[in-house]
Formats: C-alpha cells, sequence, structure tokens
C-alpha cells in the first residue's frame, strides 16, 4: 500500500533530527536498570519470605486439604468389582475433568469472538 | 560465557550485539543504547516537546527492551521491536497524562507562531498544537516512515482515522511552518 507523504514537510522533518551526543544518558539508562534489578531481587526475596511464612504456618493443612481432595476425586463413580481398565474413567475426576475442559474452552471462544 | 569489552563492542555488528545482549551482556546492551540514544531522543522530543521528558520516555523505552531483549526471536529485528517499544511507551504515557487520547478535538485549533527558534524547536511546537492522536499518528508517519496500516496496528486506531489524522495533522503543519518551505522554496530558486 502506498501511504502519500508531503516531501516537503519529510524534508522538514529529517531537518529538525539533530545527533544529540551522549552526555551521560547511557550511563543514566545502566543506572536505572540497575536499580531496576535491585527491585526485583528485593521484591523476590520478599515473596519467597511471604510464602514460607504461608507454608510455615498452613502447611499441615494444605497437606490434609490435597489429601482430602485426591481421596475425593478418585473415588469410583460406579462400584464395579471387574474391569479395573477403567478405573480412571469410573471416577469423580473424570467428570470434574471434562467440566473443567467445557469451561476451558467456553472461556477461550468467549474471549476470541 | 564470552563478554565483550566497551573497547570491543564498538567495532561489533548490530545484530552480533543484540545476540550477545539478549544472553545478559550487559557492555553489549550498552554499545546498542549508544547507538541508537539519538534516534530515541530525538523521536520522543517530536512526541513530547520537551528534551527532558523526552530524555526519561526514552529511558523508559531502553528499560522496558533491557527487560525484554530475552524475547526477541531474530536479531535482524531489532529496529522495528525497539520502535514498536518506544511507541508503547509514550502511548502509555499519554494515556497516563490524558485517559480521553482518543478524543481529537482540532476546532479550536489556530497556529500561533512564526520561525523564531530553530526548526527543531517550531516543528516542536507546531507538533504540541496538535491534539496527541494526530501528533502521534504524523509523527510516526513523517518521522518514522510507517505505512497507515502499521501505524493503526501499533496505536490501536482505525486506519480510516489514521489517515484522516495524519491528513488533517499534515494540513496545520504546513500552515504553522509555512515559513520554512518558503524559506527552502527560496533557496531551490536561487540554486
Amino acid at each position: 500500500m502506498h501511504d502519500e507523504r508531503d516531501p516537503d514537510l519529510q524534508a522538514l522533518f529529517a531537518a529538525a533530527d539533530e545527533d544529540l551526543p551522549e552526555d551521560g544518558f547511557v550511563r543514566n539508562v545502566l543506572a536505572r536498570i540497575e536499580a531496576d534489578q535491585r527491585m526485583r531481587v528485593r521484591w523476590m526475596l520478599l515473596v519467597g519470605v511471604l510464602m514460607a511464612t504461608l507454608l510455615w504456618v498452613f502447611g499441615p493443612a494444605l497437606q490434609q486439604t490435597v489429601s482430602l481432595l485426591t481421596d475425593a476425586l478418585t473415588a469410583p463413580l460406579v462400584v464395579m468389582e471387574v474391569m479395573p481398565v477403567v478405573a480412571p474413567l469410573n471416577s469423580v475426576a473424570a467428570p470434574v475433568g471434562v467440566g473443567f475442559l467445557m469451561i476451558w474452552r467456553l472461556y477461550r471462544r468467549a474471549r476470541h469472538s | 560465557m564470552f563478554s565483550a569489552n566497551r573497547h570491543d563492542t564498538k567495532v561489533l555488528a548490530e545484530q552480533l550485539l543484540v545476540t550477545m545482549a539478549s544472553c545478559g551482556d550487559r557492555d553489549a546492551f550498552a554499545e546498542l543504547v549508544r547507538r541508537r540514544q539519538s534516534w530515541a531522543r530525538n523521536l520522543m522530543r517530536r512526541f513530547s516537546g520537551n528534551s527532558a521528558l523526552a530524555d526519561d520516555l526514552a529511558q523508559q523505552m531502553f528499560l522496558q527492551a533491557y527487560r525484554n531483549i530475552g524475547s526477541i526471536r531474530s536479531a535482524t529485528a531489532f529496529g522495528g521491536w525497539l520502535k514498536r517499544i518506544a511507541v508503547t511507551t509514550w502511548l502509555q504515557h499519554t494515556r497516563r497524562q490524558d485517559p480521553l487520547w482518543n478524543a481529537s478535538d482540532m476546532d479550536d485549533w489556530t497556529p500561533s507562531h512564526t520561525p523564531q527558534g530553530g526548526l527543531a524547536l517550531d516543528l516542536d511546537k507546531a507538533l504540541n498544537a496538535l491534539p496527541a492522536p494526530v501528533r502521534t499518528c504524523v509523527i510516526l508517519s513523517y518521522h518514522e516512515n510507517m505505512p497507515h496500516a502499521e501505524i493503526a496496528e501499533a496505536t490501536g486506531l482505525p486506519v480510516g482515522t489514521v489517515k484522516s489524522h495524519i491528513r488533517r495533522g499534515s494540513e496545520q503543519l504546513r500552515t504553522a511552518l509555512a515559513a520554512y518551505r518558503s524559506e527552502d522554496q527560496r533557496n531551490h530558486t536561487h540554486a
């Protein structure tokens, strides 16, 4: 596609550009990068300490919840003596997984429409 | 890992510098900043019309570039990639300053100055008199030679709006900078 531009204006824009001397600009950029990295390290430390504290406080309760959830999800939907091969499908986890996948697809469709 | 010192980096090709910088070589990144700083600051000066703010925005732009340089797919695309970061930095600044930046109103605009402080200063003044979206489109078209479709993509404006902004902005600039144009024409005639 050809975009029309006024050649005179284009020449004025080109003529207005100056060759700016560096004059500490690069040093300032590097100082900002260092400050940014220091800040990131501080944030990571803070998040780490926070996570460790939360795990220490809520760790046992979390472990118990995960254990209960695992037991609930692996519970069979229909009690069968034989056919252990269908055990992964014959569990609470199967409809939960299918439901999750359907919600995920609906969400993606809604986002892209 | 190989790391080039400042003396070495001055003679290296930009693509190699980009590759080195994306691997975490800060000297290579510093050399890239050194090579592109004049372009970045000139672009931000046109956008903002204020040299202190322009330098601050250009520094923000390079900081963003440093944070994301690891994600650059091809070293040859560095120029275009940096330009997109520059536009995003400017748009973020404009939207922070003026949440209604899309609402352009040029009806109350009148060219109010005659050439007085050099072309760069007068061009910045004339650009500053334009509403932010119009100014952004005009600068991306004339300073960066970006096609309308690319400007539309970068600014999030419809192509038709971009075209109309550029047309109207160009008209206003032609009026405001008429003295420079006639001076230019006189020089051509004498030559």
